[in-house]
């Protein structure tokens, strides 16, 4: 085991010192140790130039959030729901980013270190605006309040220019969709990041009810005919079965938005991210909508 | 064989009936049984004997009329009274899974020990008797799932003797065994109801049987006791006909000598 | 009174079918006469919608609900066992691991051979099922226990294979739920073909299947070619409910209740229950999914058709099983072979002391890091003790809580199969956990462990209720059972459906987890544990006693119903607080005393110390593996449970069956 003689060098090191002076130590320095159990604190916190020590569903992240990139040196602590509190210990971090999704696990974790709870999705509160608090935030925790103000400032600027180069260009609603299999989706409502997103971008999101948070309720698919008019946004995972099956379904192709060639299969992007997946998002949108051709599906 | 309750009735029924979803299945019945004597039970098919029997063993309460057993009114006896009292046999009895024939038997002690008392040496004298008396020793450590259905029948005799009662009720308890062992288990009560002067009454559908084991017969048909008395005189053409409605007769027994009943 | 029960049991089927017709006038009426005036191509749409979706939902529901009726009667008639279905063979969840193993590895097979691993999967599961309880002649009640045993694993496989790939268990409850939306003609037409040819082979095997309903010899002595029309039929069987299973998901429930269903309105003949049995799947199927739409705001549907219809069949099946008299079933009475009994039983505890002393002392220094595996000493291990002797401890009490309340149901309702899981008790200690959770707002922990005891005690109580009614023999409390548990996880699965923050928590506990165990947890739990159990030895004599049977119970004097209550308030508090901490899907209640059955601890306290002790190492060896066998990722501990302990105790079921002959 690689970590042993480190651990309890620290260890000693921390008796001796006291525990109140870690984290005044830590700060002089930038490297300040932060571990993340939610994804959206690991991208923010990434986003400010800190790289955690540990986080959780590295596999899984690395696959379907693509950016900010995660660098190999942080450890993987397994899963978000259940992470392992031994590896957690083993990285010694001396801050822990969580949010109120997990607020079951947070007795454990002060175990560890100091928590930190970065709220993004309430019920009935639109998320972008806790996303940049929990940026500003996070810088406060850090000591890179300036960095935080740059990254909220930065993605409300850049969304604001990419809605400006839409505006004109796109007409018709916005619809932002998941597919469970064939014959399911979720859409993404307005208390959803992705809604907020495409309000920012100044595009109208043609799912008009609330979602609840996890927009966990299935649509089947006929679902999507009472928009005749939008624009589809399909966010992956798209398995490939999915494809296979739309293919053969003919209420599918008889959609008005797949016959007039509306739909967009975008890039992975966090479905329930921070700052960071905000902006990769409206990126993402902004493209496909500005493509020519919309393609059917990847 | 003289005890303080000699003179109490064992069982004093009066008036008692019992119906199941407005049916009738006994109504009316007054009836007394003395301590100490052998009652055999017969009747045809619904008749209501096993009924009869279950009330005596306070399985069901009676829907109407009263039961006392030496003195008492049933319902106001202690659970564990009663058990001190009146040893039940059903006319199933279930499988013993994974209990040994001693461990079986000592069940028998519990009204006596109940759930937190000790089993002490008494009872275990109680258990050893109980298992002597019915032939059982060589058993004694056997699962009573792996005996045959004579010698399970036995086991169960044992538990009831080591519950130590003034009376024993059995309900069939021959009715899934080979003649041989119908026999011997009959003999066995008779034999130890003698010795230790304990009544009992025992439902059986061989008339012949009843009148060789028993002390007196009582006849039952529709719910209603229609004929009572010594096997001698239960064992008359007219009454067995009465009581199955059926042309009989009896014949007398080669050896000895005894009413035999018989269809003509 | 039997003709005008006749009577009312036709106009409840009736009343039930005009119900699921008016449904389905309503589903369609709304795409085929739109309110107000469309532009012409919405008017298409519509058009498209009703017959490429509307109708073939429809269509879907009646040919998959009959197709499991179908499978689950010619299952129950050929294992002469009213409790087999696809579900508690695993067919279902046979289908849905090799699907999702399909998804995971070799995706591009999935593209053209969706129907055929599902198939592959069901004729697995119900293929090791009869593998291992051939030597038992396929006795109902071992069939049960390895069906369940198999189902279960399965099902925690592909949980686990999803966990382990970082997909979060959501999805498995919103697609994997048994979903009949449709947009196109496809799976109907699919599930109809293979309906018309199992409906073809099972009339032309009526006589054999007739036969086969008697018992092995007299079958044989008419003639049948007795394993080629067995094997015949269950694969028909299996080929039905797998087809149903790779074309609409996982429908629980539907295979069971339609038999059962048809028995109880008067289906008497052969020929009766082939009609009836499909008819009436088809019925409930089609009904529920009517509800399930009539209930779906604008925003989705709330419930998976395939756990609702748990939620219409459940109390359905409950409300008739006390209602019918006739109603016995051939052979579920036939119990477990005599066992062994140990000359020294003590020496056997003493073994399993020894053993669990092992198996704590494995989980506390044994672990994987990201370097493999360690054995940790010195300051190291301290630091691991923090985590690692919380979890061990409060496995431990949990495993031997789940062990003791399993004891006790199978003694006092002379039931071997009877354990919390079985019974429904740990659902019902779920659903009274999500109603602390939603009803008090962040419920402490005392509100929660007691919700979860009053759901347990409750569930419990209907349970015994039911079996106290004259005539209810274990295999209607175990219909009555698997009903409640059924309808507690469909409670359950609607409630997770919500997405909302309880509803992550609750799917935490549901999957099974001792990672959040503090030091907190470990003293209460372990607390909670010795103050129950140390009530299990004044209990001695009556759990001695009541397996016997109420009669013989009442003949020695025991008050029989005061009993009853003190053990079922006993088992369910045991229950509620182990479920709390281990969730409500381990099995270890059902295992545990059959385990110390069968090694040869006979007596209720011998038996009952021996259970506990390996409850308690089973789920300490489990929780370990959870633990290191996928690190960092930790997977569900049910699965661990079913797999060490499972085939074990199947093994020791033809075991000691094969030494009593």
């Amino acid at each position: 085991m690689t970590g042993r003689a480190t651990i309890t060098r620290r260890r000693v090191l921390g008796l001796a010192a006291g525990s109140a002076l870690l984290p005044r130590l830590g700060r002089a320095e930038s490297g300040r140790r932060v571990a993340a159990i939610d994804w959206a604190g690991l991208e923010t916190a990434l986003a400010l130039g800190i790289v955690p020590v540990a986080a959780t569903e590295l596999i899984q992240f690395r696959k379907t959030v693509v950016e900010p990139e995660v660098p190999d040196s942080v450890i993987d602590l397994g899963l978000r729901g259940s992470p392992n509190y031994e590896a957690l210990t083993l990285a010694e971090p001396d801050l822990i980013l969580t949010s109120n999704y997990y607020e079951g696990q947070r007795a454990s974790l002060e175990r560890v270190a100091d928590t930190l709870s970065l709220p993004i999705y309430r019920p009935g509160v639109p998320p972008y605006r806790l996303a940049a608090e929990a940026a500003l935030t996070l810088g406060r925790a850090l000591d890179r309040e300036a960095e935080a103000r740059a990254v909220v400032a930065g993605a409300g600027a850049e969304i604001a220019r990419l809605g400006e180069s839409l505006s004109g260009a796109v007409r018709r609603p916005v619809l932002a969709i998941n597919f469970g299999d064939a014959r399911h989706v979720r859409a993404f409502g307005d208390d959803s990041m992705f809604g907020a997103v495409l309000q920012r971008l100044g595009l109208r999101n043609a799912w008009a009810s609330q979602s609840s948070y996890s927009a966990a309720a299935p649509l089947g698919i006929e679902a999507l005919a009472r928009m005749p008019d939008a624009i589809a946004i399909v966010v992956p995972p798209l398995p490939s079965d999915v494809v296979r099956g739309l293919d053969d379904s003919a209420l599918w192709q008889a959609l008005p938005m797949v016959r007039e060639k509306r739909v967009s299969v975008i890039e992975p992007v966090n479905h329930f991210g921070g700052l960071p997946a905000a902006l990769r998002f409206a990126r993402l949108v902004t493209a496909a909508l500005l493509r020519p051709e919309s393609v059917r599906h990847g | 064989m003289t005890s303080p309750d000699q003179t109490q009735p064992l069982y004093d029924l009066d008036g008692v009936s019992f119906s199941v979803a407005g049916r009738a299945i006994l109504s009316g019945l007054s009836l007394r049984l003395d301590p100490g004597r052998i009652y055999g039970l017969v009747g045809p098919n619904g008749s209501g004997k096993s009924t009869l029997i279950r009330l005596l063993a306070r399985q069901q309460p009676p829907s109407g009329g009263a039961i006392r057993c030496l003195g008492t009114d049933l319902a106001r006896i202690g659970d564990r009274d009663f058990a001190r009292s009146v040893a039940y046999m059903p006319q199933f009895t279930p499988p013993a899974e994974g209990m040994t024939v001693r461990e079986l038997v000592a069940l028998g002690r519990f009204p006596w020990h109940g759930a937190l008392g000790r089993f002490g040496a008494e009872d275990a004298a109680k258990v050893a008797e109980a298992i002597a008396e019915t032939h059982l020793d060589a058993f004694a450590d056997r699962l009573v799932d792996s005996l045959s259905g004579g010698e399970r029948q036995r086991v169960w005799l044992a538990m009831m003797l080591a519950q130590d009662t003034r009376c024993l009720l059995l309900d069939e308890p021959t009715s899934a065994l080979d003649i041989a062992s119908q026999v011997e288990l009959l003999g066995l009560v008779r034999r130890l109801s003698r010795a230790r002067g304990i009544g009992a009454v025992i439902v059986l559908h061989d008339i012949n049987m009843a009148a060789s084991v028993c002390d007196e017969i009582l006849a039952m048909r529709n719910g209603a006791l229609i004929a009572q008395g010594t096997p001698d005189a239960i064992m008359t053409g007219e009454t067995l006909g009465a009581i199955y409605r059926l042309a009989m007769t009896t014949v007398p027994h080669p050896v000895t000598g005894k009413p035999i009943g018989c269809v003509l | 009174m039997a003709e005008r029960v006749g009577v009312n049991r036709i106009l409840l089927w009736s009343g039930l079918a005009l119900a699921a017709a008016l449904l389905s006038i309503r589903q369609i009426a709304g795409h085929a006469a739109p309110a107000i005036p469309l532009p012409p191509d919405v008017a298409a749409l519509d058009g498209v919608i009703l017959y490429h979706s509307v109708l073939p939902r429809i269509a879907v529901a009646l040919v998959a609900g009959a197709a499991l009726g179908l499978s689950g009667l010619l299952l129950q008639r050929v294992l002469r066992n009213p409790l087999a279905e696809p579900s508690t063979l695993g067919v279902s969840a046979g289908a849905q691991l090799a699907l999702t193993l399909g998804m995971l590895y070799a995706p591009a097979l999935m593209d053209h051979a969706r129907e055929g691993m599902a198939l592959a999967g069901g004729l697995a599961a119900v293929g090791l099922i009869l593998a291992m309880t051939w030597r038992r002649g396929l006795e109902p009640v071992a069939v049960v226990l390895a069906g369940m045993m198999v189902a279960l694993t399965a099902t925690m496989g592909s949980a686990a294979l999803i966990l382990a790939n970082g997909e979060y268990l959501f999805s498995i409850f919103l697609w994997g739920g048994g979903a009949l939306a449709q947009q196109s003609w496809g799976p109907t037409l699919t599930i109809a073909l293979r309906l018309l040819i199992g409906a073809g082979a099972a009339f032309l095997l009526m006589r054999p299947l007739a036969i086969l309903g008697l018992d092995d010899a007299s079958a044989r002595s008419l003639g049948v070619a007795l394993n080629a029309t067995r094997f015949g039929v269950i694969g028909v069987a299996v080929w039905l409910a797998a087809s149903v299973t790779a074309e609409v998901g996982v429908i629980g429930f539907v295979g069971l209740a339609a038999p059962a269903l048809a028995h109880l309105s008067g289906a008497r003949t052969q020929g009766q229950r082939l009609v009836a049995a499909p008819l009436i799947g088809a019925l409930l199927l089609w009904l529920t999914d009517g509800l399930v739409q009539l209930l779906a705001g604008v925003d989705g549907e709330r419930v998976p058709t395939g756990a609702a219809t748990a939620l219409l069949g459940g109390p359905l099946l409950l409300w008739l099983l006390p209602r019918l008299r006739m109603f016995e079933w051939p052979s579920l009475n036939s119990r477990p072979a005599p066992s062994r009994r140990s000359p020294h039983p003590y020496r056997l505890i003493a073994l399993f002391a020894v053993l669990g002393a092992v198996a704590v002392g494995l989980a506390l220094t044994v672990g994987t890091g990201p370097g493999g595996w360690t054995l940790s000493t010195g300051p190291l291990l301290d630091t691991l003790l923090g985590w690692r002797g919380p979890r061990v401890a409060v496995a431990a009490a949990a495993g031997a809580m789940l062990a003791a309340a399993g004891m006790l149901l199978q003694r006092v309702t002379a039931n071997p199969l009877a354990s919390p899981e079985i019974l429904g008790v740990g659902t019902g200690a779920g659903v009274g956990l999500t109603a602390a959770l939603f009803l008090v707002t962040a419920p402490g922990f005392g509100v929660q462990l007691a919700a979860s005891a009053a759901g347990a005690v409750l569930t419990l109580a209907a349970m015994l209720a039911l079996s106290l009614r004259a005539g209810f023999g274990p295999e209607r409390l175990l219909l009555a059972g698997i009903a409640m548990s059924a309808l507690c996880s469909a409670v359950l699965t609607a409630v997770i459906a919500t997405g909302s923050p309880q509803a992550f928590a609750l799917l935490r506990w549901l999957s099974g987890s001792t990672n959040e165990a503090g030091p907190g947890d470990a003293w209460f739990c372990i607390g909670v544990a010795m103050l129950l159990l140390a009530t299990l030895p004044l209990t001695a004599k009556w759990l001695e006693i009541l397996p016997l049977g109420d009669v013989t119970a009442r003949a020695v004097g025991l008050p029989v119903r005061r009993c009853r209550v003190l053990l079922v308030l006993l088992a369910g508090l045991l229950t509620a607080a182990a479920a709390l901490f281990v969730g409500p899907l381990s099995f270890i209640g059902l295992i545990a005393p059959h385990l110390a059955r069968l090694a040869g601890l006979g007596r209720p306290l011998q038996q009952g110390i021996g259970a506990v002790l390996i409850g308690a190492g089973l789920m300490v060896v489990s929780d370990w593996l959870a633990r290191t066998v996928a690190f960092p990722y930790q997977l569900p501990l049910g699965l661990f449970a079913a797999l060490l302990a499972g085939p074990y105790l199947v093994w020791l079921l033809g075991r000691s069956e094969a030494r009593s002959r």
